[in-house]
């Protein structure tokens, strides 16, 4: 009797363990993940400035939704920390940059706005509009005022998707198939002032 | 009582783990209803925020994970049940049935749906997505797009035209300005050209010439990008939107009449959709796009619809199979319980009852097997109180004929021999086993065999129920008298249903009698012949004693006369003292004795006067002192003795006497047996009477002695033919325990 109880348990699991592992599966659809590349800080008379480009971000699903007219906007975090030796290490700075890419069809142009800028900028080609969407160059990092001298600083930065609104709220309905959103790891780069 | 009390407790266990599946389900599907329908009020809400999304997402989750849940209790119980279906759990095959068709019929009609229904959906949302729709949308925007294209275009060419015209007429030189101007103002007057901008590295100035339909018009700041693809030599085009509509604005490049590949300014037309047609434009566009967004989601919102239909359609078939498993078990359950108080009751156990309150036919089978149950136990406890007093009769009945000391014989209508007790077992010699259901005329001998038929024909004819005879029989060299009572036995309705024959062992009895007669008999005849004999044999002697020496020569024969009669008078006198003898034994005085020291006596003495034959003495080992007269063992010995010794009629005879001792059964045994001429069988019977002899000068009186002594001692006496010649006497005596 026990055996048998131990038989039809196992089966009931390597079910469960099947149906959820299907389930979870096409969460990790996506072959290749978004990553931060070519991170530089530097900075100029008043600000630290962050150059930092996002490849991957653009999925051949996420550009025909992009087509189609569905905005798509990334969220950089930003984040700068002074390191500390005996305790946390302080938060100094932290913004969050929107960049968001819109179609027009009539126009056939390519709409990029930034929330650090106040006019988007127009493009007829959807590369070009991607590279804006990608680049994220001379972002400003921190207030050269707001750091002291001789400390060590690093920045944190993450990009993510923010959820795309799909027409009848439809992304509520596919949860456990996100096509186009992701988020990328923390990306960490040192520099001192 | 174990088994019962491990019965209740596995039913009880089963009932609570019913009672927790069915919680857990109840719940499920309330919880799943329940976050179902607040998600669905969620959905409607047209912003939602953050906080919401992540609500909204775990109620999502929470709804899988209960969905999930319920597929387990489901296949865990489908599994449970295979599993019972292979073992042959009684009530498992009735289950599967019931399972199978629940789920077979709400299988059929919920698949057929399902399929009708994704079909249906599926050629629905096909014709949400009608080519004809989809192209009429495509076609309106491309409508749309070629009249900004055209405007582009149009917008460029005149820039072109007006480029061109610069260039060859060195309009952009700064002294040249004013006639620039003049040609801008008639080129729009003449080719209705909107606002025109001019800008030349000469002059370091932009010019706008405003647009005389549209003179609120502000010109469009042009991106960094393209000014800079303009200097390279390339047309560009771009649309803004502006207060007053779309600016549609071609720059072209304005080339050095010097050098005309360099570039040295650049001159933009621009033309206005108006507002109202740009919204109209833009409605197209929208309806366009958003057909086209719902287009891209076509195949994710069907499928979407075919995991909600499929999912419901599980869900269908898991609670059909449910309430296939459930319903199955109120009917199996009921039924598993009856086989297992069936078996319990064929095992013996009437106190088991069934604990299933139902009230359908399931319950009142269920009572029904239960007073069942009860009657049979009453009608048990009735049986065995019948039985034990049946038994009981049976057992006195037994005890009564086992030690009454008559033997019993029971035969039926067919001759087979039914019963037979103790004391005919004894009287005869023989085992119950042998003779019981086994036929009489296969056992008996022939010549008994005869008798039994004439005793059966004399009561047929006499039509009695009861035949009383004495007979004297021989069996196994032992003469029995017995006294044979033959009862028919009738049944109720008084049909013949055998016999019953009594044997009362008369043997000891008649010998006893017999011995008393001749004692009686000896006594008087002693005393009548006694009486004469004295006074004959002293006038014998007187007349002797008075006239012997008178007579002379003749007194010879006076003499040896009287002689005569003084010796058989002596003669006579011996002989009825001998009956004197028989007729008033001594009284038996027992004291322990050894048994082999008597018997060795006896023989010592005949060993010595008999030096011709050979006594072989055996003696018992291990036979204790016991009580017995010494002087009469020691007579009855010297008797056998006796008569071997004059059995044997030739030289080397041999007598052989064995002492035996039967411990188990307390009795010793003495044999005498010779070789002699041996005692024919029809005088066997007799030798133990006084006054029977073969031998010529015998009394006929020392068997009968020896018969009177091992009777007194409470032992048994036997003659027997010994091989190939010759008498076995033996007597056997019961040893106490001193």
């Amino acid at each position: 009797m026990k055996k048998v109880k131990n038989n039809y348990y196992g089966i009931v699991l390597i079910f469960l363990f099947v149906v959820v592992s299907l389930a979870g599966f096409p969460i990790h659809a996506h072959a290749i993940e978004p990553e931060i590349k070519d991170i530089l800080i530097t900075n100029d008379m008043e600000n630290v400035l962050l150059y930092a480009r996002l490849v991957n971000g653009f999925k051949p699903d996420m550009e025909l939704a992009v087509l189609a007219g569905i905005p798509a906007t990334f969220t950089m975090q930003l984040d700068v920390y002074q390191e500390r030796s005996f305790s946390w290490d302080k938060k100094i700075f932290s913004q969050e940059i929107k960049r968001s890419i819109k179609y027009d069809n009539l126009k056939k142009t390519f709409s990029v706005s930034s929330s650090n800028k106040k006019e988007p900028v127009i493009f007829t080609e959807f590369e070009s509009a991607q590279k804006a969407m990608a680049d994220f160059n001379g972002i400003i990092a921190a207030p050269l005022s707001s750091l002291t001298k001789g400390k060590n600083y690093y920045v944190m930065i993450k990009v993510k998707m923010d959820k795309v609104r799909l027409p009848l709220h439809m992304e509520y309905v596919f949860l456990f198939v996100s096509y186009w959103d992701f988020e990328t790891s923390w990306y960490r780069q040192n520099f001192s002032y | 009582m174990e088994e019962k009390q491990k019965i209740s407790s596995i039913d009880e266990k089963e009932r609570r783990k019913r009672r927790r599946e069915w919680i857990i389900m109840v719940v499920v599907g309330v919880l799943a209803i329940a976050f179902t329908l607040i998600a669905s009020q969620i959905f409607n809400k047209d912003t939602l925020p953050l906080s919401a999304n992540i609500f909204v997402y775990g109620i999502s989750s929470i709804n899988v994970i209960l969905i999930l849940l319920l597929l387990f209790l489901i296949i865990r119980n489908v599994v449970k049940l295979f599993y019972e279906h292979r073992r042959g759990v009684i009530g498992s095959k009735l289950r599967t049935k019931l399972v199978a068709t629940f789920v077979g019929l709400s299988l059929v009609p919920t698949i057929l749906l399902f399929l009708f229904a994704i079909n249906f959906l599926s050629y629905g949302i096909e014709s949400w997505f009608n080519l004809k729709i989809g192209d009429a949308l495509n076609k309106s925007l491309e409508v749309a797009q070629v009249y900004y294209q055209q405007m582009e275009e149009q917008a460029k060419f005149n820039a072109r035209q007006m480029s061109a015209d610069i260039t060859k007429s060195r309009l952009y030189e700064k002294e040249r300005v004013e006639y620039l101007k003049s040609f801008i103002n008639e080129r729009q007057k003449n080719s209705k050209i909107g606002m025109v901008e001019t800008y030349f590295d000469a002059q370091k100035e932009k010019m706008v010439f405003a647009d005389v339909e549209h003179p609120e018009l502000i010109p469009v700041t042009l991106a960094p990008e393209m000014i800079e693809d303009i200097y390279t030599g390339k047309e560009k085009s771009t649309i803004q939107a502006t207060n007053i509509g779309d600016a549609v604005v071609g720059i072209v490049p304005v080339f050095s009449f010097a050098v005309p590949s360099e570039v040295i300014g650049r001159i933009s037309v621009t033309y206005v959709v108006p507002k109202g047609f740009v919204e109209k434009l833009r409605s197209i566009a929208d309806a366009s796009g958003q057909y086209g967004r719902i287009k891209l989601l076509k195949n994710p919102i069907k499928s979407n619809y075919m995991i909600t239909l499929s999912m419901v359609t599980l869900v269908i078939i898991f609670l059909a199979t449910w309430f296939g498993l459930t319903l199955a078990k109120e009917i199996t359950v009921p039924i598993q319980d009856l086989v297992l108080a069936t078996n319990r009751i064929t095992q013996g156990d009437l106190d088991s009852r069934i604990n299933i309150e139902a009230d359908d036919e399931i319950g009142l089978l269920v009572k029904s097997f239960n007073q069942m149950t009860g009657d049979l136990k009453k009608s048990k406890n009735s049986l065995e109180e019948a039985n034990i007093t049946l038994e009981r009769r049976r057992k006195y009945t037994e005890a009564i004929l086992r030690n009454v000391s008559a033997g019993v014989v029971s035969v039926d209508k067919n001759g087979m021999i039914t019963t037979i007790n103790r004391a005919a077992e004894k009287m005869f010699d023989i085992s119950a086993e042998k003779v019981v259901f086994h036929n009489y005329r296969d056992l008996m001998m022939p010549e008994h065999l005869s008798l039994v038929d004439e005793f059966l024909q004399e009561m047929k004819e006499s039509n009695e129920s009861l035949l009383e005879k004495q007979l004297e029989v021989m069996l196994k060299d032992k003469a029995l008298t017995v006294l044979l009572t033959i009862t028919t036995i009738a049944d109720e309705e008084g049909n013949d249903s055998g016999i019953v024959v009594v044997f009362e062992d008369l043997t000891q009895l008649q010998k006893a009698e017999r011995a008393a007669a001749w004692r009686e008999v000896a006594r008087r005849m002693a005393h009548e012949i006694k009486n004469p004999l004295t006074p004959v044999q002293l006038s014998a002697q007187r007349l002797q004693k008075k006239y012997g020496d008178k007579l002379g020569e003749e007194g010879s024969v006076f003499k040896e006369c009287t002689q005569t009669i003084i010796d058989q008078v002596e003669v006579l006198k011996n002989l009825v003292n001998e009956f004197s003898r028989y007729a008033r034994m001594p009284v038996t005085s027992v004291a322990p004795n050894d048994l082999n020291m008597v018997v060795a006596e006896a023989v010592s003495l005949f060993q010595d006067a008999h030096k011709d034959i050979v006594f072989e003495l055996i003696q018992a080992e291990g036979l204790p002192k016991f009580d017995l007269d010494a002087e009469q063992i020691n007579r009855v010995m010297i008797n056998l003795l006796d008569n071997a010794v004059a059995a044997i009629n030739k030289k080397n005879g041999r007598v052989e006497i064995i002492v035996s001792y039967d411990e188990q059964h307390h009795k010793a045994g003495v044999t005498v047996a010779d070789d002699g001429a041996g005692v024919p069988s029809s005088h066997k019977m007799k030798v133990f009477e006084p006054y029977f002899s073969t031998k010529k000068s015998g009394t006929g009186l020392g068997l009968a002695i020896v018969s009177s002594i091992i009777s007194d001692h409470h032992g048994q006496v036997s003659v027997a033919d010994n091989t190939p010649t010759g008498t076995i006497v033996s007597f056997v005596l019961p040893v106490s325990s001193v």
